[in-house]
């Protein structure tokens, strides 16, 4: 059973509360392959009849990796800051992929610039958001780890604050103008140079 | 973007957001001044504020939906596919097959004959691929003494199991073969049904499982799709034994189990031993959907169906069927108790009490006494069972083997985290008042309250019935009922403790210790409980008021005595008045709950260091670097030990790592 939380994990958990800053490296490095695990039972409907929200799959991740009895709320923050972090970039490359599935058997090797072409309108969302993450983050990159902390990790005010060290109201605050600013990014589409605030489009 | 102009926005933002949304445009006319392109922007984005979270969480739900399967949806009633690539083998072992009669959770059922004495079997096949040579040889094992036991039972009721083998990639059980209907298929086609035949089903039911019982086995999986009555009346449980292998399959393959949450008791989601009351209990269930046509239990979750099966009473069968006595309300109570201890003896007891209270003598009950036409012989049995029973029927696949409580929490948080209203997140504090995410409830019920009151969802969205045409219960009771159910949930303000917390809590991160400890106080004298004494404590312990805090972590070890943090924080303090003894106690009681915690590890070291018993404090402090290893503390206490043992070398090694550490 794959199931038991992993002493390593909670140590590691609390190695990095304590200030050990290479434990989170290693964190990722466990954490990738078994949300990616999880998430892909539920993407490939091996699960049928079940929806899930990306903040449940960080959760069952969670409680598989890590004894939740000997973790402090804070360090359970900070996992869930870092499987928020690599949610977005398995929904995202799950999105890529439908994406690419969808344009037929014709277009099996999409280049990179061939990908930039597409338009807004026949992306997913999710995409979209990304994009537009990506470019919040080129200028505020705080803003961008909240907003992801938020939807792709479940994250409620408090533990962003916790993790971040500022206070509720800052994240607060920033996530409420990243929210709007990601959301008009996403529905104005294309690429409105005025409205996009000059954001580079890589 | 220009830090400058974003700042810009952002204060613009804010600032028109604060206003009433009547002044913004002249506010921001004034504010802006001229500046049209700034203005235009600031005024998008307020376009957005109210929606956008809504607009981002769709994103992410949507990315996350699985892709559709139009093969599933074709297959219902429970009918999963699981092996629709293979061709139909034209053997199995001894045993020729005939044709494929239908398909199970992890494989297919045929019809067969054993050549050797003619008999017709019916044979059910587990598909082995995809699963690795010790687990296949665990499934193997469990197969067969599983099935064994199931073999050893012989019982007109109870499905024969003939023979357990394995050919290729399939496992495959031998059974008696049956011509009949499933209940499930039954309550779902069905016009409707006789009290008294309804009675007769369940009583015979009972007395087969008491009969397993008393021989040591237990179903587990009772429901009414393993529940089949022959053409001629008679009814027969199947897969007795089978049940849990079959899932054992499915948990190998995916690390998911395949079941029906419908029908699972108390103490299989809890994952505790289980004997035949949790038999009973499902028994009960299937009884309350034939004599309702309503599932005693339903959610659109699996976590909120462990949730509402661990914690809620089901509710009163009277009020779906308001032709049943009252007196029957009371035999449900019992036999859907949630403690095991609470159910009747046995399940014919449970099914004879049924009777009763229907006013029919057990031995009545068995008879078949349709004909008599006596008033109370109605037609109870609305054929609003069907659509209600297999609503949810199929294809639930979910993982249940080790659901500890904690997990069971866990998951029933994730379902409700994201709620917009105030309502499950009081339930959740209301269910598990120290539990583990207690402090984001709270903080989530703080978030909502602020804002203005926005709709209110129940905690277990209500799945919606799908009533066929012609229903013999009167609509008003269910509606009641359902509106009974929501308004039961408390819809009470957030008393000011939560915020009293929060706000010391803030204090506290602030380094504001006297003001953060005012604030404790006020939330401890709104409600006495286990973080708001933990917050104070640790804002004395930043005083140096080492007494109050020790009494204060007392208290909160006393409202939460499963949690390590206190007893550490409690041998700090005590250490640091020189209270060893009480302080080692401590430390030991810390470590026994949390042993991963490095920090209680170097505390302890630091006790037994100061009782010079070195040896032991170098052990304390290497496990302390072990799990902190980039801590220079334990190093620097661990040379001391070594110093006094008169290991200098090793001394001087651990002081230069601190020193490295440090940098």
């Amino acid at each position: 059973m794959d199931s038991v939380p992993d002493p390593g994990v909670t140590r590691l958990l609390q190695a990095w509360s304590a200030g050990d800053g290479k434990a989170l490296e290693r964190i990722v490095v466990g954490l990738y392959p078994e949300l990616h695990k999880i998430a892909h039972r539920f993407l490939s409907g091996e699960r049928p009849g079940h929806t899930l929200q990306a903040t449940a799959l960080v959760n069952e991740a969670y409680l598989r990796l890590v004894d939740i009895e000997r973790v402090e709320w804070r360090d359970r923050a900070h996992f869930f800051a870092v499987g928020a972090r690599i949610m977005r970039r398995i929904l995202v490359d799950h999105a890529r992929s439908k994406r690419s599935a969808k344009r037929g058997a014709g277009a099996r090797h999409i280049d990179l610039n061939e990908e930039l072409v597409v338009s807004a309108e026949t992306d997913p969302a999710l995409l979209r958001m990304d994009d537009a993450l990506s470019q919040l983050a080129a200028f505020d990159e705080r803003k961008a780890r909240i907003v992801e902390m938020r939807y792709f990790g479940g994250l409620n005010v408090n533990e962003i604050a916790s993790v971040l060290g500022v206070s509720p109201q800052t994240v607060n605050r920033d996530w409420g103008l990243a929210r709007s600013w990601l959301a008009r990014e996403m529905m104005s589409d294309k690429t409105d140079q005025t409205m996009a605030g000059g954001a580079n489009h890589n | 973007m220009d830090p400058g102009r974003w700042q810009q926005i952002e204060e613009l933002y804010h600032a028109a957001l604060s206003k009433e949304a009547a002044d913004r445009a002249s506010f921001l006319d004034q504010a802006c001044a001229g500046n049209a392109l700034l203005r235009d922007e600031v005024e998008s984005l307020l376009a957005f504020a109210a929606d956008a979270d809504g607009y981002l969480k769709a994103a992410v739900r949507d990315a996350t939906l699985p892709p559709s399967r139009p093969k599933a949806e074709a297959l219902t009633q429970g009918e999963r596919s699981a092996e629709p690539q293979l061709p139909p083998p034209q053997t199995l072992g001894r045993y020729q097959i005939l044709e494929e009669v239908g398909k199970g959770g992890m494989g297919v059922v045929y019809r067969a004959v054993d050549p050797a004495i003619g008999r017709t079997v019916a044979i059910k096949t587990i598909l082995l691929d995809g699963i690795d040579n010790e687990q296949r040889n665990e499934l193997r094992e469990r197969l067969l003494r599983e099935s064994q036991a199931g073999g050893r039972l012989s019982h007109p009721n109870i499905v024969a199991i003939h023979d357990v083998n394995e050919e290729g990639n399939r496992a495959y059980i031998v059974m008696e073969f049956i011509t009949g209907r499933t209940l499930e298929k039954i309550m779902a086609d069905d016009q409707g049904r006789s009290l008294p035949e309804a009675l007769r089903i369940l009583h015979d039911c009972a007395i087969a499982l008491d009969y397993a019982h008393s021989r040591g086995v237990v179903h587990r999986d009772i429901k009414p799709a393993n529940i089949m009555l022959q053409a001629d009346g008679v009814v027969k449980i199947a897969d007795f034994g089978i049940a849990r292998a079959e899932h054992f399959s499915a948990l190998t393959k995916s690390a998911v189990i395949v079941g029906s949450p419908q029908y699972m008791a108390p103490e299989q989601w809890r994952g505790e031993a289980v004997t035949g009351r949790a038999d009973q209990y499902c028994l009960a269930l299937v009884a309350f959907s034939l004599l309702t046509g309503r599932r005693a239990f339903e959610s659109e979750t699996v976590a909120a169906m462990a949730a509402r099966t661990l914690y809620e009473d089901p509710p009163v069968a009277t009020s779906f069927n308001p032709a049943l006595p009252q007196a029957v309300n009371n035999v449900f109570r019992k036999a859907l108790a949630k403690s095991a201890d609470a159910r009747y003896e046995t399940c014919s007891q449970f099914a004879d009490e049924l009777s009763a209270a229907c006013g029919r003598s057990p031995s009545n009950s068995s008879a078949n006494t349709a004909a008599g036409a006596r008033p109370k012989q109605r037609k109870w049995l609305a054929p609003v069972i069907g659509a209600a029973v297999l609503a949810v029927a199929a294809g639930a696949v979910w993982f249940h083997q080790r659901n500890t409580a904690a997990q069971i929490e866990t998951t029933y948080w994730a379902s409700i985290k994201d709620s917009h209203s105030t309502a499950p997140f009081d339930e959740y504090l209301k269910r598990y008042p120290a539990g583990h995410f207690v402090k984001p409830a709270k903080a989530e019920l703080a978030a909502l309250n602020t804002q203005s009151a926005t709709e209110s969802k129940p905690v277990f969205p209500v799945t919606p019935q799908k009533t066929p045409a012609r229903v013999t219960l009167p609509k008003t009771p269910a509606k009641s009922q359902r509106d009974s159910q929501q308004r039961k949930l408390p819809k009470t303000r957030l008393p000011s403790a939560n915020d009293s917390y929060h706000q010391g809590d803030d204090l506290l991160k602030r380094g504001a210790y006297a003001e953060a400890v005012s604030y404790f106080s006020d939330a401890i004298a709104a409600e006495p409980e286990y973080r708001s004494y933990f917050g104070r404590a640790n804002a004395y312990q930043r005083l140096e008021q080492l007494k109050p805090a020790i009494e204060d972590y007392s208290q909160a070890i006393r409202l939460n005595p499963a949690i390590a943090m206190p007893y550490h924080e409690r041998a700090v303090c005590r250490a640091r008045l020189n209270q060893d003894d009480d302080a080692l106690t401590d430390y030991n009681h810390a470590l026994t709950l949390a042993r991963g915690y490095g920090l209680s590890w170097n505390g302890r070291g630091v006790i037994y260091l100061r009782r010079k018993e070195y040896q032991k404090a170098i052990s304390d402090f290497t496990e302390a670097i072990r799990l902190l290893p980039t801590y220079d503390q334990p190093y620097k206490n661990r040379a001391t030990a070594k110093k006094a043992l008169g290991d200098a070398a090793g001394a001087e090694a651990d002081l230069n790592r601190a020193r490295a550490l440090k940098q």
